[in-house]
């Protein structure tokens, strides 16, 4: 009997754990929810300019959304926009991308660091965005006006980064243990450009004026159509702001370094002037410290890169020994080239965003630690010597079909 | 005894077990990390070799018992009638704040990671009379929902790690070299207060378990295996955050599990897994209400060992049970008020009263007892 009657008991309690019915404050129509994917960030006078985007997946019309709002903070901001929008509500559980405004980002992001860290909802892997010369809040109304919407354009970006690996989308976690560890981090540059005309690389260390953020969405949407946005190298961070970029061909240097390389093409030209394409499959690399035997000081890295590689485009040739071994040359000496300058930025900087600091500490992790300085103010004295052992995988020689 | 109401040690492991589950993952790793920074990896290893010679006193501690007896019979018989019965009044004023803290703690996990908008007061009561319904019934009850618990428990703890071992980097967890052997010594002080607490809590129930059955040999196992799953949760945590990062976080391994993503479809199920973690809470909380309200009726002259009575009969001084329960609900409603006031309680007043009591307080009483001449 004392069974039957417990067994009741569930039973009669289970509706009620079903989620179903009006009973709990927090409950909602799937249809009532507009399901936000990206938050845009700006700084806004003494304020912060906060953009939330919705895919066109959520809304019956099947268009984007993209809300606009001020606030004090992050968490006001998004109650100003949940306040005025006509949406029924916001939910921003699946946030999966956060971008950030070169504004925003060169005042500092160590609060948006800790919203992503402490907030209940957010994840602390977001991907995170720095938008070159713009705010965040033009490239996201600005994409979503021209009918694809920046959720579906990121995702894309993101899915890009990690099947191909040409570049790396850095999460907030990342971000902050790179801060937090050496003081610099990078984060993933995104280019807001016409989606028929995605320019050329732009050059890494400057950083020109940003266009006024804090326009109303309404007048930006009616300007852009047929925009997108693309990566276009990295942002790098030192203590949390924004201090310079590295450009797409930098940002390859880099990856070897960061021990982050995937499929990236290379574009260089041989002694007769033709133009080469070659597609890295793999390649990393390895660092053996240099220290002074006297002072125990830090002289130098040595740097060992590996490249795999085969030949995408290239005018007619032999499939000689010579040929090969040219090409291998002409593919060792553009990977040594970019990672030189991706260490040249390092040093400019004073901004150990390669993590080399790590590197250095795991080779030799006593004498590391007994270095009298940090490593970022050791790092514009420091002799990198690169050294890129190169492989052809094959050379799609058209004399071998 | 009624062989209704016995249990064997295996049980009791799995009870310790997943007790154990509820504080360590408040404070470990993050609190390893705060003392031994990237080499806090090493801190549950270098613990479990600790917490061997504590396993080996507490076995010689309840070698001297008699049948039926536990921790609480053990301590009145160690320090005699008039110390004993002072010392059984004593000992749950510690257990019944420690109760307390776990429901303030369990509720504060809700709301850091699940109901941000909540107030932790709906969370400790709830929990609070859950545990006094356990309370009031049989210790077998409260070993067989741990035997019950420890698949579903230990399953999710596996999938998650497997899952979140794809994320650790070589960098997050390496170099470790002999001048991290100091830091890593003070970060198993989080691990000893964990598994020193399960492992003399369970001796309170210790009574109604075969005296026979020498608990070293499956007690050392056990221990052994929940510092390698400890160790593997703190690779697992610190290879994917990085020592710096996971300082700083809260619960790192509830944000580790906000960030997976099973399959490239199943995602966000944070949720699942702190309602999970309710089970440890409730077994610890009872189990600490059990052995405060058997301490206190053994106090005061009554045989508290079940007997089969019914929940709400208050023969035998029963009503302790209620007025523990209710001392359990109402600290955890009075401390720590605010966060900086639960950090202090979590970090410092309670593992500190908690190893007190495991490595002062207990050793002491097995001395008394020793010098009486009565152990």
């Amino acid at each position: 009997m004392k069974k039957l009657l417990a067994l009741l008991l569930a039973l009669a309690l289970a509706p009620g754990l079903t989620g179903c019915g009006s009973i709990y404050s927090n409950y909602r129509e799937v249809e009532q929810i507009l399901a936000v994917q990206t938050m845009g960030l700006d700084s806004q006078d003494d304020s912060l300019r906060l953009s939330l985007a919705a895919p066109s997946t959520t809304r019956a019309d099947g268009k984007p959304v993209c809300l606009s709002g001020s606030g004090q903070s992050i968490t006001t901001a998004i109650e100003r926009v949940r306040n005025f929008s006509s949406e029924e509500d916001l939910f921003c559980a699946h946030i999966n991308h956060v971008v950030l405004g070169e504004s925003l980002a060169k005042e500092g992001i160590g609060d948006t660091l800790t919203y992503l860290c402490r907030s209940p909802e957010m994840r602390i892997d977001t991907p995170l965005y720095v938008v070159r010369q713009c705010p965040a809040e033009e490239l996201m109304a600005g994409v979503v006006a021209g009918g694809t919407g920046i959720c579906e354009v990121l995702d894309a970006v993101k899915s890009n980064a990690d099947e191909r690996g040409d570049s790396t989308v850095f999460t907030a976690a990342q971000v902050a243990q790179g801060l937090a560890r050496h003081g610099s981090a990078l984060i993933c540059a995104l280019q807001y450009t016409d989606s028929d005309e995605l320019t050329p690389a732009s050059g890494g260390e400057s950083l020109p004026e940003e266009r006024p953020s804090g326009r109303p969405a309404e007048e930006i949407q009616s300007g852009g159509v047929g925009k997108t946005a693309a990566v276009d190298g990295y942002a790098i961070l030192r203590d949390g702001k924004l201090c310079g970029y590295l450009s797409r061909e930098e940002a390859i240097g880099a990856n070897f370094l960061l021990n982050r390389v995937g499929v990236s093409d290379l574009t260089v030209q041989d002694q007769e002037g033709e133009t080469l394409t070659l597609e890295i499959s793999q390649g990393g690399a390895e660092f053996v410290p240099v220290w002074d035997e006297k002072d125990g000081g830090l002289r130098g890295i040595d740097i060992y890169a590996h490249v795999r590689a085969s030949v995408r485009e290239a005018g007619e040739g032999s499939a000689s020994q010579e040929e090969t071994d040219a090409l291998t040359g002409l593919l060792e000496a553009a990977v040594s080239e970019r990672i030189r300058a991706a260490l040249q930025s390092s040093k400019r900087l004073q901004a150990d965003f390669l993590g080399l600091a790590s590197q250095v500490e795991l080779a030799a992790p006593l004498r590391f630690r007994a270095l009298d300085s940090s490593f970022p103010e050791l790092l514009p004295g420091l002799e990198f010597r690169i050294s890129v052992s190169g492989e052809l995988s094959h050379i799609n020689n058209l004399k071998d079909a | 005894m009624n062989s209704k109401h016995v249990y064997n040690w295996r049980q009791l492991i799995a009870l310790a077990f997943v007790a154990l589950l509820s504080p360590s993952l408040r404070i470990f790793p993050t609190g390893s990390v705060q003392l031994a920074g990237r080499a806090a990896w090493l801190s549950a290893l270098a613990a479990g070799l600790l917490m061997l010679l504590y396993l080996r006193f507490l076995c010689l501690f309840l070698g001297t018992r008699r049948e039926g007896e536990g921790l609480a019979e053990l301590t009145l018989r160690a320090l005699g009638q008039k110390t004993g019965r002072a010392a059984l009044v004593l000992i749950p004023l510690w257990l019944l704040l420690y109760a307390g803290f776990v429901l303030r703690s369990g509720a504060d996990r809700f709301i850091t990671t699940i109901f941000p908008l909540s107030s932790p007061g709906v969370f400790t009561v709830t929990m609070g009379l859950v545990s006094l319904i356990a309370a009031l019934g049989s210790a077998r009850s409260l070993v067989r929902v741990a035997r019950l618990a420890l698949p579903a428990l230990l399953g999710i703890l596996l999938l998650i790690l497997a899952f979140a071992l794809f994320k650790v980097e070589k960098l997050n967890l390496l170099p470790v070299t002999v001048a991290d052997a100091g830091p890593v010594l003070l970060g198993t002080l989080p691990v000893i207060d964990v598994l020193s607490a399960v492992c003399y809590l369970i001796c309170f129930l210790a009574g109604p378990a075969p005296k026979e059955e020498g608990p070293f040999r499956s007690g050392a196992r056990a221990l052994l295996g929940t510092c390698l799953l400890l160790t593997a949760l703190c690779v697992a945590v610190v290879g994917s955050f990085g020592a710096e990062l996971t300082g700083r976080l809260t619960r790192p391994f509830f944000s580790l599990v906000r960030n997976l993503v099973f399959f490239n479809s199943l995602e966000r199920i944070e949720a699942l897994v702190v309602t999970l973690w309710v089970l440890p809470d409730f077994l610890l909380t009872s189990l600490l209400l059990f052995a405060a309200q058997f301490c206190l009726r053994l106090a005061l002259g009554e045989t508290p060992a079940y007997h089969g009575e019914k929940r709400l009969d208050l023969s035998c001084r029963r009503w302790v049970v209620w007025a523990c329960a209710a001392a359990a609900i109402g600290c955890g409603l009075l401390i720590a008020p605010d966060p900086e006031s639960m950090s202090f309680w979590s970090e410092k007043l309670i593992p500190g009263l908690n190893m007190l009591f495991a490595f002062v307080v207990l050793p002491a009483i097995w001395a008394a007892g020793r010098l009486r001449k009565k152990l």
